[in-house]
C-alpha cells in the first residue's frame, strides 16, 4: 500500500511478525503531514504495532513534529507499540532542538527501531 | 527593532538583503526553506542553525499563509549582518488574529530562533501580519 504525494512519499511494508514498516521519504510539511497522518491512521485503525522510518526525510516541520506528537497520544491510547527511525540530521536536529527525542520513541537505525516494537513473546492472534 | 522606513541606510542594507514575494500558498512553502537554507549556507552558519532558521521561516509562512487572503501575496524580507540573519514575513489577512503565543507552532519558534516579534497594521479595511524572527550566528558548531 502507497500513499503519494509529490514532496512526500510513504512505502509500506507488512512484516510477517505483524509489525508495519512505513518507509517515509521526501518533505513532511504542513502541505504533506495530511499523507503522513492518514498512513498512520490506517496502522491505528488495524491495530498494528508499527515503525516509521524517516531516513529519507529530508525536512521535516513543526508541523510534523506535532503530527508525531499526535501520534505518540493516539498510539497509547490504542495500546499499540510503536517507533521511528531518526539517522539524518534533517529529523534528528528539529528532534533534538525541541527536546522532542526525549519523549519520542527515537532510535538511530531501522533494526532497533523494529526491535523495540517486535513481539518479544508470542502473542495471541485476536480475531 | 529597526524602523523599515529608515532610507538612510537603505542601500547599505540592500547588499545583504533578498526579497522574495509569492503567492501565499502552502506549495512555496519549499521554495522559501531553499531560500532560507541558501542564505544561511552563504552565511558560513553551522549545520544546526541552517536548519533551525529552515525551521522557522518554515513555521512562520505556514502560520501566516493560512491567515491571508486567499490568493494573495506574501513577502519575504532576509537580512543578513554579521552576527545574525532576521527574515521577515508579511500577508495581508481579513481577520486581525496574530499567530498564537501557546500554539506548539510558536513554541517551537521561539525554541529555535534567537528573537520572533509579530505585528499588524490595519490597512484599507484589511490587516497587514508581520513576524519578524532572527537567528544569530553561534559562536562554535
Amino acid at each position: 500500500m502507497n500513499s503519494e504525494h509529490p514532496n512526500i512519499k510513504i512505502d509500506v511494508e507488512p512484516r510477517p511478525d505483524g509489525v508495519v514498516l512505513a518507509h517515509v521519504s521526501g518533505e513532511v510539511d504542513a502541505l504533506t503531514e495530511p499523507v503522513l497522518r492518514d498512513c498512520v491512521d490506517q496502522q491505528l485503525r488495524s491495530s498494528r504495532h508499527f515503525v516509521l522510518d524517516l531516513d529519507a526525510v529530508r525536512f521535516l516541520s513543526a508541523s510534523g513534529l506535532a503530527a508525531l506528537l499526535d501520534i505518540k497520544r493516539r498510539a497509547s491510547r490504542g495500546g499499540l507499540r510503536w517507533s521511528l527511525v531518526a539517522a539524518g540530521h534533517a529529523v534528528r536536529r528539529p528532534l533534538q532542538a525541541t527536546g522532542l527525542d526525549q519523549q519520542l520513541p527515537v532510535y538511530p537505525t531501522v533494526g532497533k527501531a523494529l526491535a523495540a516494537v517486535s513481539p518479544v513473546v508470542p502473542w495471541t492472534v485476536a480475531g | 527593532m529597526g524602523d523599515p522606513e529608515s532610507t538612510l541606510t537603505e542601500e547599505a542594507e540592500l547588499v545583504d538583503q533578498v526579497e522574495l514575494r509569492l503567492g501565499a500558498q502552502l506549495e512555496h512553502l519549499s521554495v522559501v526553506r531553499a531560500v532560507a537554507a541558501h542564505i544561511a549556507m552563504g552565511a558560513d552558519f553551522d549545520i544546526d542553525a541552517i536548519a533551525d532558521l529552515k525551521l522557522a521561516v518554515d513555521e512562520v509562512c505556514t502560520d501566516l499563509i493560512v491567515r491571508a487572503v486567499p490568493g494573495s501575496a506574501m513577502d519575504c524580507v532576509f537580512r543578513l549582518s554579521p552576527d545574525r540573519i532576521e527574515a521577515c514575513v508579511r500577508v495581508t489577512s481579513h481577520n486581525d488574529d496574530l499567530p498564537k503565543r501557546d500554539s506548539f507552532g510558536w513554541t517551537v519558534l521561539t525554541t529555535l530562533t534567537d528573537s520572533v516579534s509579530t505585528r499588524l497594521e490595519s490597512v484599507d479595511g484589511h490587516y497587514v501580519i508581520q513576524v519578524d524572527i532572527a537567528k544569530n550566528r553561534t559562536a562554535t558548531t
